[in-house]
């Protein structure tokens, strides 16, 4: 393939305004990083601006680890992302894959069946009456069941489910197998894409919860990472005078304990993406 | 995406015999449906009941009695002097947020689509993500050491060059700006994930024919990606469109003071001070049945305009 | 095939809800008042207390030593003082064995819901807590001739004006005694550059700003208001045996004038409206702020001098020496009748479980004792304080208890407490508490009339007064504003509430 001149510019030219983007995105993060491992008074001494520490210390992050219950919590966290995400990505893919199938019998009231609570929510009061009923109040199930299907990633789910290839599931249904195996053999395999996007969604939203741990958990060392970290920045404007007002840079270690690991998972997904593509290359 | 009704075959036994045959199929929906009636229609009963009771905790919700009219506690929401700015700020909020942030994702995936270094994508794209998981205090604070009036980075430049500074944080119409912003800043880069999985689901042989009849970049990308992508596009806009009224609570609730209520303060807040600081829990019940069937007829009328298009929901 | 699928989705899910009863029968379960609580009397009785404002580590030793002591199991849950999750939790008509109400406006709404446990027939097996609170305190838990709470011994004033002195000193001036002093010192900070960085960016005058209940009344305006002899814009002041709003005397909009004065001449931290604890004592270390109302809790505590003298060690930051004085009172604070806590309360629902509630009853009264008090106000002896002729002196292990005051259930003897925790600053503290001169407000005892939305007034209230002071609005519009709160807001209808309740409660004859 010739390189042309005006290919090499548009090249350039999207390269530029990612680059561009990517450095919008970075500096605030950046921002953050640097803050944590700073001194306290060299932070202060430079007027609270800090893009690249002069001064390096780790000072904040011990100092966030002190923070009631942190190791606990932050155990918790991976515990219900972990788990609650497998547990997501199991039902939502049944539930798509026979949702996704067009000559489902009652399919249509179905798919409406599930449309409609993405419309309607019933609200904090009536969903914690519902998660005490059920007898989840203080445990990390609580976290889990539920949020067990998004009526917005299912939809996302049965869309990807729908655009398969028809063809691969006749083959397959012609060879004898049964509806079970189908999916689980034939149709996941090609459904990495989809199933990393979802589980990246589900994943990211365990991880970030914070208002059902606080709602529906009241023992402190059954928690998430997140309200840790709130508590500690909430302290900022408290007025009691026990209460030890966390200085800015201790304020950033929390915020990138809190972070970072989730952050991690994605490159190892990426490749997901670009599997999908290339298995529709050999498919076609 | 339609789910086409399966014929009516003709008498009741060939009708049961295509149930045996998706008896599989009923399987795998079971325990999803069961979530969906336990932890999702069964709040929506509870909630549409404790919106017209008075309810009291010892009573419970079918031992309160229906408050006197009805519609109490929707009358309280109407009535308040807030109510038309709250509608106001809500709707203008979460729109703007729409209309800007779908275009950008758009682009921005786009944009990663076309990066031929494979590097560079992953790094942008890991970049672009990465403040999606920041929580909103701390956005909060870095907008607070970019914009402050006192000690801001950007005023700092400011004062530089024209001695005076810009009250970005204080003044009620910046501040809108830097909510929407921020928001975009948070945003954009994980919702291009879900349309760089679309793209992604491109036959690549579309691509090698257009590259063969000589289109440009330009013409690739409007003949082939985006139509290509055009339904998920469509579908995140009719959602969008039905969650209207949320305009962002967990953010505005951390970011906002009492000097911008005017433009930022939106329905939840208000609901959030009213209705659970001060032990009113029909109230918030109610104005969130209010937001549910706005948020309804809203999607079902966006829809059926979809529908012209060649898109729906169902 | 399909049977081993289906087997699999099965045990899938009996695996999972599995989960559940697992956490939650490991953990200790929160909330149930179990009926039985074992035949043996040497068993202790478990006992939930919920609502607590700080979240207790599990280092603790005062709540260990509090169970060994009273034979007791202690559950704690903590909820940052959030109302909205007692709310939540109540809903659900699971009712904890005691919370803790934040306001006395919900503790109404609960006893007409029939939540909470009247006392009157068991204050007999709670006399050291009977004793402890004044009459007053007590009415204000009475509701129809029932005490439906346990109050809370009330702090003293921590709230004063601090200027920094170094730089009064480099500028050769003396302590301001009116506002026009002080805007000559407020000038003189702005344009001096005294931080010597080269840049005009010193504000003089900072702090936070909220309603009184947010700020504990020390937000950056209350000299402006103390001075004039009124209290924050949304409270509710007695005068001349009438409650009346604070923002509606006439001599409050001479306060707003005044602080438009200063605003004019470009002395006040424009961000006032959304500084938090962390960057106010900022700006002071950063030589931004030379003027800012707060409290010895605020500025004074060791680490906050640490951080104030950190970037310039010869910042000096304290008191006004003297109180800035109009025709209409003295700059001083501003504090609530009430104090600024919350009450515990019981759940009705105990007279079913005789044993636990004798429990319940037996450890508010031994929190009530002077032993208790040094417990839960001090720490452990030995470990935490030791007592040297007869004074409490600290241990350096005492700084750890920074989640004490969260389980000061009834609160603490304050200035003992403060001086001996804060011991570097007892001078101020002694100061703040005793020689600054205290206006009282009432409106946190005054529960909401029907159909009125008082958040909806606050709300008002701060916003208009946030534009009027930025001169976002116009004083000309001063008169409009104080008719749109009487005509859309039903202020009267407050007014008369808050009347009804303070005569009731005797503050009003």
């Amino acid at each position: 393939m010739v390189k042309s001149k005006s290919d090499r510019l548009y090249r350039f030219t999207v390269a530029a305004i990612l680059v561009l983007i990517g450095l919008v995105c970075f500096f605030p993060m950046l921002y953050v990083v640097s803050v944590s491992l700073t001194p306290y008074d060299e932070y202060l001494r430079q007027g609270g601006i800090v893009l690249f520490p002069r001064k390096i210390t780790l000072e904040a992050y011990a100092q966030f680890w002190k923070e009631p219950y942190v190791s606990d919590c932050f155990g918790n966290t991976v515990f219900i992302t972990v788990a609650g995400t497998a547990a997501n990505i199991f039902v939502t893919v049944l539930m798509a894959y026979a949702l996704s199938k067009k000559d489902l019998m009652f399919g249509r009231f179905f798919t409406v069946f599930c449309l409609i609570p993405l419309l309607i929510t019933g609200g904090l009061v009536p969903t914690y009456l519902i998660v005490k009923n059920t007898g989840l109040i203080n445990s990390l199930a609580a976290l889990i069941f539920p949020t067990l299907v998004s009526p917005y990633i299912l939809l996302i789910t049965r869309s990807f489910f729908s655009s398969i290839d028809a063809g691969l599931y006749e083959s397959a249904r012609i060879d004898g197998a049964g509806e079970f195996r189908i999916l689980f053999a034939i149709i996941m395999p090609v459904s990495l894409p989809i199933i990393a996007t979802i589980g990246l969604m589900y994943g990211v939203g365990h991880w970030n919860e914070y208002f059902a741990s606080l709602m529906y958990i009241s023992e402190s060392s059954l928690r998430t990472l997140q309200v840790v970290l709130r508590e500690m920045l909430n302290r900022a404007s408290q007025m009691e005078a026990d209460v030890v007002v966390p200085t800015r840079t201790l304020q950033m270690a929390g915020v990138v304990i809190s972070a970072v690991p989730i952050i991690m998972v994605y490159p190892f997904l990426q490749k997901h993406f670009t599997q999908g593509i290339m298995l529709g290359a050999i498919k076609g | 995406m339609q789910a086409v009704i399966a014929k009516k075959s003709v008498g009741k036994k060939a009708v049961w015999k295509q149930l045996k045959n998706q008896k599989a199929f009923f399987l795998m929906l079971l325990p999803g449906v069961i979530f969906y009636l336990i932890y999702l229609y069964l709040p929506i009963f509870t909630a549409i009941l404790v919106s017209i009771e008075d309810y009291s905790v010892k009573k419970g919700i079918f031992g309160s009695a229906i408050a006197s009219p009805w519609f109490k506690n929707f009358q309280f929401f109407f009535k308040s002097p807030y109510f038309w700015p709250l509608l106001r700020n809500t709707l203008l909020i979460s729109m703007l947020k729409m209309l800007l942030g779908i275009p950008l994702a758009v682009a921005l995936a786009i944009l990663l689509n076309e990066c031929r270094s494979r590097k560079l994508k992953r790094v942008v794209q890991t970049l672009t993500y990465m403040p999606h998981f920041l929580s909103w205090v701390v956005i909060y604070g870095m907008c607070f050491v970019l914009f402050s009036e006192t000690n801001g980075l950007i005023n700092d430049w400011i004062r530089t060059l024209t001695g005076s500074s810009v009250p970005f944080l204080t003044n009620p119409d910046s501040f809108r700006n830097l909510v929407i912003g921020s928001d975009l800043w948070k945003t954009t880069g994980w919702s291009a994930i879900i349309y760089l999985a679309a793209i992604s689901g491109i036959d690549p042989q579309l691509y090698e024919a257009a590259y063969m009849d000589g289109a440009t970049h330009f013409q690739t990308i409007r003949h082939i990606t985006l139509p290509c992508i055009t339904n998920v596009i469509v579908l995140t806009l009719i959602l969008r469109c039905g969650s209207v009224l949320n305009a962002g609570f967990d953010q505005i609730y951390v970011m906002y003071n009492e000097g911008v209520y005017s433009t930022v303060d939106i329905i939840d807040t208000w609901v959030f001070r009213t209705g659970f600081e001060n032990f009113n829990l029909s109230l918030s019940s109610a104005v969130g049945l209010f937001k549910s069937v706005i948020s309804f007829f809203m999607i079902v009328t966006v829809n059926q305009i979809a529908k012209h298009w060649g898109e729906s929901l169902w | 095939m399909k049977k081993r699928i289906a087997a699999l989705i099965v045990s899938a899910l009996v695996f999972l809800s599995m989960l559940s009863a697992c956490s939650s029968s490991s953990g200790i379960v929160s909330g149930s008042s179990s009926g039985s609580e074992g035949t043996s009397s040497s068993d202790p009785v478990s006992i939930t207390l919920f609502g607590l404002p700080v979240t207790v580590p599990d280092t603790d030793p005062i709540i260990p030593e509090l169970e060994k002591r009273l034979n007791l199991e202690i559950n704690i849950e903590s909820t940052g003082g959030d109302e909205s999750l007692l709310v939540a939790r109540l809903a659900g008509g699971d009712i904890p064995d005691v919370f803790r109400v934040t306001t006395l406006s919900n503790l109404s709404g609960y006893y007409k819901d029939g939540v909470l446990l009247d006392l009157t027939d068991y204050m007999d097996k709670m006399p050291n807590v009977k004793e402890m609170f004044t009459k007053q305190q007590w009415a204000r838990v009475t509701f129809d001739n029932g005490i439906y709470g346990i109050p809370r011994r009330m702090e003293g004033n921590y709230g004063c004006w601090y200027i920094r002195y170094d730089w009064l000193d480099t500028l050769g001036l003396s302590d301001p005694e009116t506002f026009d002093d002080l805007l000559d010192v407020a000038i003189a900070m702005n344009q001096a550059d005294l931080d010597g960085n080269g840049k005009n960016d010193t504000y003089a005058i900072s702090g936070q700003y909220g309603t009184s209940a947010k700020t504990y009344g020390r937000g950056a305006l209350e000299g402006f208001w103390t001075a004039y002899g009124v209290t924050g814009p949304e409270t509710i002041m007695i005068k001349d045996n009438q409650a009346v709003v604070a923002c509606t005397l006439p001599e409050f909009r001479l306060a707003v004038e005044e602080i438009r004065r200063f605003v004019d001449a470009g002395v006040v931290d424009p961000e006032i409206l959304s500084n938090t604890g962390d960057t106010v004592v900022e700006k002071m270390a950063t030589g931004k702020a030379g003027i800012c109302y707060g409290g010895w809790a605020n500025y004074s505590k060791a680490e906050q001098v640490e951080t104030l003298t950190s970037v310039d060690p010869n910042a000096q930051w304290g008191p006004m020496r003297k109180n800035i004085k109009t025709a209409y009172g003295e700059a001083g604070a501003s504090n609530s009748a009430s104090g600024n806590d919350a009450v515990y309360a019981i759940n009705a629902d105990l007279t079913d479980d005789p044993e636990k509630l004798d429990a319940v009853l037996e450890l508010f009264n031994y929190i009530a004792t002077d032993e208790c008090d040094m417990l839960l106000s001090f720490g452990i002896e030995g470990e935490h304080y030791k007592v040297e002729n007869d004074t409490v002196v600290k241990l350096d292990k005492m700084d750890e208890l920074t989640y004490g005051w969260g389980i000061q259930f009834l609160g603490r003897q304050d200035l003992l407490y403060c001086m001996t925790k804060f011991a570097n600053c007892a001078d101020y503290i002694e100061h703040c508490a005793n020689d600054v001169p205290i206006l009282y407000h009432y409106e946190q005892m005054v529960e909401q009339p029907e159909g009125i939305n008082v958040s909806d007034i606050n709300s008002y209230i701060m916003e208009q007064i946030a534009q009027f002071i930025y001169g976002t609005r116009s004083m000309n519009d001063w008169d409009a504003f104080i008719n749109t709160l009487y005509d859309s807001y039903s202020l009267q209808t407050y007014i008369d509430a808050a009347q009804e309740t303070l005569t009731k409660l005797g503050y009003i004859d």
